[in-house]
């Protein structure tokens, strides 16, 4: 049987079954008596055991296999959680997660993990006898010969209620219950198909089990769903068999609501004498008996077909700017009412595409907890590890970028940060020390903050060293006002550790850290408070891809100032502007800022001696640097497209990219950082 | 048979009145010149880029490059947009001509010429007339930056 269709689903799978084992082992090294959540990381490995075997991944099936008979050990309480068991068994996560990968790069799954599977059949032997080697056979088999029985499912009360509702609307509630073959392979692909078919007949009110263990493949053979339907109980069975891989099909009539009422008293006894976690599950049922059943259906989508829809979309923005300028210049009524309705469908339109593209910023924030435990392990540090807004959702070309500098940040801030226990507690503070990860929307930005509570960066220290490394000259090293100070660590070539370590402090760093961030389109400051801790905030722009933008004229030349980038536009002769040092600088409220003449920067052709040169002014600034910008005309505001340079030019700089105009034309994105870098200012004290 | 199994296809093109090739499948398409944007700070012989139906596209000034001066563009100029190394660049030739059917065999390895590009940028030669030869361009080559930098430090 060809497989290779269920790759995609089963590596999504996989890879969520990796997390959430991630994850849970996080917490159980805490809490290691919690029975559900080691039924749930049990349920987790076990899941991930069947799905590899069907896939025919040997190697995948076995590892899990050994690492689910140490779930299972843990379950029924014949070994205890430490420290070292985790760790192998994160060791053990590590390779499945590296085979998932390899999986998807060459379609095989062959790793030596025999070391691994040493280690974890160690925690398990002597203490588990032959006849437990394989639980989760014995637990199947019960499991298997429960849905047998006729079941008929307790309702919840909004279930009740939907179904009330639907006898007054002359629907019918129908209880429809559906094996899947025992063979079935992803059985929640299934189920998806299944339900599918229903919603076309109906309405789905509810399902057994949840939704979120159908998604999950957390369910044996029997689905049962809840469904209001206007159509016969034949047609509905006639439908759903045929599907294929579908072993049996009833559909029953919900008739009266009070019948129900003996069944469900029958229930509980059913469930008597199974173990703990049916015993859970039931737990996690009532849980779901208080809040209504909000089935939000998903689909799984391949990446490349929303690119497909946005580069679709990006060409239709373009031709709208387009139609936008002959709208105008034509100054027909009912042409500029059109233009105007396609204007408002688009910009809808836009911001649904983008949200398709947003994903929780969890994946990255998800990788942290591990690295945090590892580096508290290696250092000999006790790290309370605190993660916030890990629901923020960001563009996912930001989130792929951000994993490396935010693990830049936390490893520098558990090397230099948080001290010791023991020093910690001379100075009268909490031996173990907190590392706040928090994420939150302001504006149109993302906010993402690292922060803990140690010793935070001492300013003469970090003077001394950017003056021995010459980053900063002496003379105004003291000029420099504490945030300065603290944004030298980005310098690169920077280090203040005493010595160096594995951790950080090699000189590499928070250097790429910053231009990573700008890579983005994003910022970073740093704020500390000597003795109370450190805070590393970055700001990133939600989406990447369309940008709102000044257009400018420089000669015949069209450029694009993206609008995050500046602070003012002017015209030349509003603005005061002086002589310091032969250098003509302007004032901008109390500051004093370098000019930059655009054509003369970019060496427009036939600039110099051009008659209309530069009647207005664009101040731009970057952090906390000013600078202002000289063009000819500012032309407008303008949503553009942000398309990519590409490989090819990726060494020219001074831009960010290229957009495309209404009249097809190419335009550049001034890239303001790399613009106002090297402009400097006179020292402002000898001269004002 | 086995010699058919041994051709290529190459794109004919033209500048400063030589003939040079690319294998066709190295191309996308050859385009007409439209607008093409000046690119500050890039190397001299990127004349710029453009949109290729909604990609921004680099267009290589492919006689620049290999140091036989600037082109004039004309009606008859081109830009012959090729895809390696997951990279699109445009080259503009100043006459694109047919495809042709050569016989691996008959390539030779590339003389050092007199006034004409490095023997570097070539892959090879084939005589193709009693007295017209094919220059067999390397595209790796002509698109790497490896003597580019060292071009770019010289002008600046």
């Amino acid at each position: 049987m060809d497989m290779s269709q269920y790759l995609g689903v089963f590596l999504d799978e996989a890879r969520e079954h990796l997390q959430n084992l991630n994850d849970k082992l996080m917490i159980l090294e805490e809490n290691a008596d919690d029975p559900e959540l080691i039924n749930s990381i049990f349920r987790s490995a076990h899941t991930l055991k069947g799905s590899s075997g069907q896939m025919g991944f040997q190697n995948m099936m076995e590892l899990t296999h050994i690492m689910e008979n140490v779930f299972d050990a843990l379950r029924h309480h014949t070994i205890q959680v430490n420290s070292e068991m985790i760790d192998v068994l994160f060791e053990g996560l590590d390779h499945l997660e590296g085979m998932a990968d390899q999986i998807e790069q060459n379609g095989n799954d062959a790793s030596d993990v025999s070391d691994t599977k040493k280690k974890l059949q160690a925690i398990t032997s002597g203490k588990q006898s032959t006849q437990n080697d394989d639980p989760s056979k014995k637990q199947q088999e019960t499991k298997d010969q429960l849905p047998q029985r006729d079941q008929q499912v307790k309702l919840t009360d909004y279930e009740k209620l939907f179904a009330e509702q639907a006898a007054d609307q002359n629907l019918t509630a129908y209880e429809v219950t559906v094996d899947l073959n025992k063979d079935c392979v992803l059985k929640a692909a299934r189920a998806l198909m299944v339900s599918n078919a229903l919603e076309e007949l109906g309405t789905i009110i509810g399902t057994r089990p949840a939704t979120e263990e159908i998604e999950k493949e957390a369910f044996n053979q029997r689905l049962i769903f809840i469904v209001a339907s206007t159509s016969e109980a034949e047609q509905i069975q006639e439908t759903i068999n045929s599907i294929s891989e579908i072993a049996n099909v009833k559909v029953t009539h919900i008739h009266s609501l009070e019948d129900r009422a003996s069944s469900e008293q029958s229930q509980p006894a059913r469930e008597d004498g199974t173990s703990q976690q049916d015993k859970s599950g039931k737990q996690s049922k009532k849980a779901e008996a208080h809040r209504p059943v909000v089935v939000a259906k998903t689909i799984r989508v391949n990446l490349n077909r929303i690119d497909q829809l946005l580069n679709l979309f990006e060409e239709l923005i373009i031709d709208r700017g387009r139609l936008e300028k002959i709208a105008s210049e034509i100054g027909n009524a009912t042409l500029n009412d059109t233009v105007s309705t396609i204007k408002r469908v688009s910009n809808q339109l836009q911001e649904t595409i983008l949200n398709l593209r947003m994903e929780p910023i969890e994946q990255v924030f998800n990788r942290f907890p591990r690295l945090v435990r590892n580096l508290a392990k290696e250092l000999n540090k006790k790290v309370n590890f605190v993660v916030k807004g890990s629901e923020t959702e960001l563009d996912r070309t930001v989130i792929e970028e951000l994993g490396d500098p935010i693990m830049h940040m936390i490893r520098n801030s558990m090397d230099h940060g948080i001290e010791h226990p023991d020093v910690r507690k001379e100075k009268g503070k909490d031996p173990q020390g907190t590392l706040t990860l928090a994420a939150y929307y302001s504006g149109n930005h993302v906010f993402v903050e690292i922060e803990d509570d140690g010793a935070g960066i001492n300013r003469e220290k970090v003077l001394a060293k950017a003056v021995e490394k010459k980053i900063v000259p002496e003379e105004s090293a003291s000029e420099l006002s504490d945030k300065e100070v603290y944004h030298l660590l980005f310098a690169s070539g920077f280090s203040t550790a005493d010595k160096i370590s594995d951790i950080s402090g090699r000189g590499v760093g928070l250097d790429v850290v910053e231009s990573k961030i700008h890579s983005l389109s994003g910022s970073v400051e740093v704020d500390s408070a000597p003795g109370k801790g450190t805070k590393f905030t970055v700001k990133l722009p939600l989406t990447l891809s369309i940008i709102n933008a000044l257009l400018v004229q420089c000669g015949d030349e069209i450029y694009a100032i993206p609008i995050t980038s500046i602070a003012e536009t002017a015209l030349k002769r509003h603005v005061k502007m002086m002589n310091i040092h032969e250098q003509t600088v302007a004032q901008y409220h109390e500051q004093i800022v370098p000019i930059i003449d655009l054509g003369d920067y970019l060496s427009v052709p036939g600039y110099a001696d051009h008659e209309e040169r530069g009647h207005s002014v664009v101040i731009v600034h970057h952090g906390s640097k000013y600078a202002a910008l000289i063009v000819d005309h500012l032309i407008g505001y303008q949503d553009i497209v942000v398309k990519p340079l590409g490989n090819y030019l990726k060494n020219v700089s001074g831009f960010s990219g290229a957009t495309i105009l209404g009249d097809g034309n190419v335009a550049l994105i001034i890239d303001c950082q790399t613009v106002m870098k090297n402009q400097t200012i006179p020292s402002r004290k000898e001269n004002i | 048979m086995a010699e058919h199994e041994n051709s290529i296809k190459v794109i004919l093109f033209e500048m400063n009145n030589e003939t040079y090739g690319v294998p066709v499948d190295q191309v996308l398409s050859i385009e007409k010149v439209d607008a093409i944007t000046r690119l500050p700070n890039a190397a001299s012989f990127v004349k710029g880029v453009m949109n290729l139906r909604g990609l921004i596209i680099p267009v290589v000034d492919v006689r620049d490059r290999l140091q036989m001066g600037k082109s004039e563009i004309t009606e008859e100029s081109r830009i012959i947009v090729v895809d390696t190394d997951e990279m699109k660049v445009g080259l503009l030739v100043d006459l694109s001509k047919e495809v042709t059917d050569i016989q691996e065999s008959s390539i030779e390895p590339a003389p050092a010429m007199v006034g004409g590009p490095s023997a570097g940028y070539l892959k090879g030669v084939v005589q193709i007339d009693e007295n017209k030869l094919l220059l067999l361009l390397n595209l790796d080559r002509v698109l790497s930056h490896e003597d580019v930098d060292d071009l770019r430090s010289l002008e600046v």
